[in-house]
């Protein structure tokens, strides 16, 4: 099996889902050079942040046509809605997908508002009773524990979702004595994250994005 | 021509492992990576053969020069500590087997022991009238970086010694040769000498810009009464740009025109002006530059590359996509330590993969993981 994923931002989601397939997936390999796609490969791309990436969805559907002879599985393409709807971004992507004439099956992913809204849908990893000043005062605002992450407005003064959603994420790692970074999201990269985010999804139906996602992978075959 | 620079700041422990550079170099690499730290390692060198060691600190460096049909390696260690830098040891070796300079405790020129010389002055410049030595100083002379604060819109002509003389009293004209050679002034004032003196030329410079700026339609470099709004009686011994463009009635004078329009006709006239063997440096080519523009920027500086060696830094995708992969140069870091590499030697950009240079750049894993 051969997928491709096309996502929007360079850092986070690029570790992320690298480090989530290869624990979904272990037997893909993961390779740089479309001309290296063989039997079982794993192509993941950063379109380089919105709305740049969109304009790459036409380079890499003639990339798997020209290069990959079609041998593609899945083409996953991500991205966070930011402060659209869930459903108006994954129109908005899937539009300009169709406009292309797409010959391989692909998925859009929205993550709602942003990566850091699935990330905050781990219950093990949220204390109960934080130290965290910022961290008690954003939960008693909006519990990530009780309520479901994506639908979490921003509290004052945040002007936009995903900046609110990050912070939060961070005020969690701190509790924890760690550092939530763009560049480095661990924990968050390991199996035993991914699987209390599938749990959370499962028996809540929150993170209804992320839930899209593992829906396709369990039909990708997928054990999750 | 610079071929290849290695250089360690002995104070700081940052260290640049030796680099080679071709015609065209265009550093690209993660913000933090150090492609301006190259550049201004070079200024830093460059200032060595002008102001002497004075005020740097420790630190040692190998440079590889083409210049006059010969290839220098000049080796430096500068000493400093509480007392101002100076150079302890300096080798200057031509085409490889030819010993220039040796110096340590005692300073060696071709084989001859020369009398104790400045410590904190170069060998290069201390020797800069020898036949052998003196290309070396030259060269890096001509090296020529490219400030953002090129943009000054006009300029006191009264500042510069503009005319000379012939020892029978006749004026020196100002050649396009001379201008490239000597004309050692602010761009406008360059621009200036070759409007007045090479009419041709300056209106070829005029029609590569027009193109660049399709709503322009003249420039010209003058005298603020030349651009005269009624009677106002404006000084006439400052020297700005007008440019007409259509739909406007009267010139737009440097001070209204935009810091990207202005910056683009600077360099394309430092590009004119630069004599061949001279080095450009540019610090983000795209600061303050507009998309319209940049391609065609790129296009001059592709053109210019034949006879002038460029450094070029950015983080544009316009700028990188214009300029072919085998002209990158991948910059990375590992603590203090930063790494150079041909593009061309990153297998993953070996493909024909319809995917924007740009794109191909950002994903690989060095340039995710540069900064490390």
């Amino acid at each position: 099996m051969n997928l491709y994923f096309l996502v929007e931002g360079r850092r986070t989601e690029m570790k992320i889902y690298a480090a989530w397939l290869s624990h979904v997936f272990p037997t893909l390999q993961l390779v740089q050079r479309p001309e290296d796609v063989t039997d079982d490969c794993l192509r993941l791309i950063t379109g380089g942040g919105y709305p740049q990436y969109l304009e790459r969805v036409a380079e890499v559907l003639e990339e798997i046509v020209t290069i990959v002879g079609n041998r593609v599985d899945r083409l996953f393409v991500c991205a966070d809605a930011e402060d659209m709807s869930l459903d108006d971004r994954h129109q908005e992507i899937t539009e300009s997908i169709e406009a292309l004439q797409p010959t391989v099956r692909y998925s859009v992913i929205v993550q709602n508002c942003c990566i850091e809204s699935w990330l905050l849908g781990n219950r093990r990893f949220l204390k109960r009773n934080p130290q965290d000043e910022k961290l008690r005062v954003f939960k008693s605002y909006y519990d990530v524990g009780q309520l479901d992450p994506e639908a979490m407005e921003p509290m004052q003064p945040y002007k936009r979702k995903a900046h609110f959603h990050e912070d939060y994420l961070k005020a969690v790692y701190r509790e924890r004595g760690l550092s939530y970074t763009k560049k480095n999201p661990k924990p968050a990269t390991e199996e035993h994250y991914l699987k209390a985010l599938v749990e959370r999804f499962d028996e809540t139906s929150h993170i209804r994005s992320f839930g899209r996602l593992i829906d396709d992978w369990r039909d990708l075959g997928a054990e999750i | 021509m610079i071929r290849s620079l290695a250089f360690e700041n002995t104070a700081t422990g940052w260290k640049l492992e030796e680099t080679s550079f071709g015609e065209l170099n265009l550093l690209v690499g993660p913000s933090g990576a150090g492609k301006t730290r190259i550049l201004d390692t070079l200024r830093h060198i460059r200032e060595m053969i002008a102001e002497g060691s004075h005020s740097s600190g420790s630190c040692n460096w190998s440079l590889t020069v083409e210049a006059g049909g010969n290839v220098y390696k000049w080796e430096v260690e500068i000493e400093a500590g509480f007392y101002p830098g100076r150079f302890v040891r300096e080798l200057i070796v031509r085409n490889e087997d030819e010993n220039l300079v040796d110096r340590a405790e005692i300073f060696f020129f071709k084989g001859k022991e020369l009398p104790r010389l400045q410590e904190s002055r170069s060998a290069v410049e201390l020797l800069q009238s020898e036949d052998a030595i003196g290309p070396l100083y030259q060269a890096i002379s001509r090296w020529l970086f490219l400030e953002s604060s090129i943009t000054e819109p006009s300029v006191d002509i009264r500042d510069f010694e503009l005319e000379d003389h012939y020892s029978d009293g006749e004026e020196i004209p100002w050649t396009l040769d001379r201008l490239k050679r000597e004309a050692d002034y602010p761009v406008l004032v360059k621009a200036y000498l070759l409007q007045q003196s090479c009419p041709r030329e300056f209106a070829d410079l005029r029609r590569r810009y027009c193109d660049i700026f399709p709503t322009v339609s003249d420039i010209r470099i003058g005298k603020l009464q030349e651009f005269a709004r009624g009677s106002a009686v404006r000084p006439d011994y400052i020297i700005t740009v007008g440019m007409r463009e259509a739909g406007v009635g009267r010139w737009i004078e440097g001070d209204d025109l935009s810091s990207g329009m202005l910056k683009v006709l600077y360099y394309l006239i430092e590009l004119a002006l630069t004599s061949s063997e001279s080095v450009i440096f540019i610090d983000e080519l795209e600061n303050s530059l507009g998309v319209n523009c940049l391609p065609d920027l790129s296009e001059e500086i592709l053109r210019s590359s034949a006879e002038v060696q460029f450094i070029i830094t950015s983080h544009h995708p316009q700028v990188i996509n214009s300029i072919t992969e085998k002209h990158w140069k991948l910059v990375t870091r590992q603590g203090s330590v930063v790494t150079v590499r041909d593009a061309e030697s990153i297998p993953a950009l070996q493909t024909a993969s319809p995917l924007q240079k740009f794109t191909q750049l950002i994903n690989l894993p060095e340039y995710a993981e540069g900064v490390a």
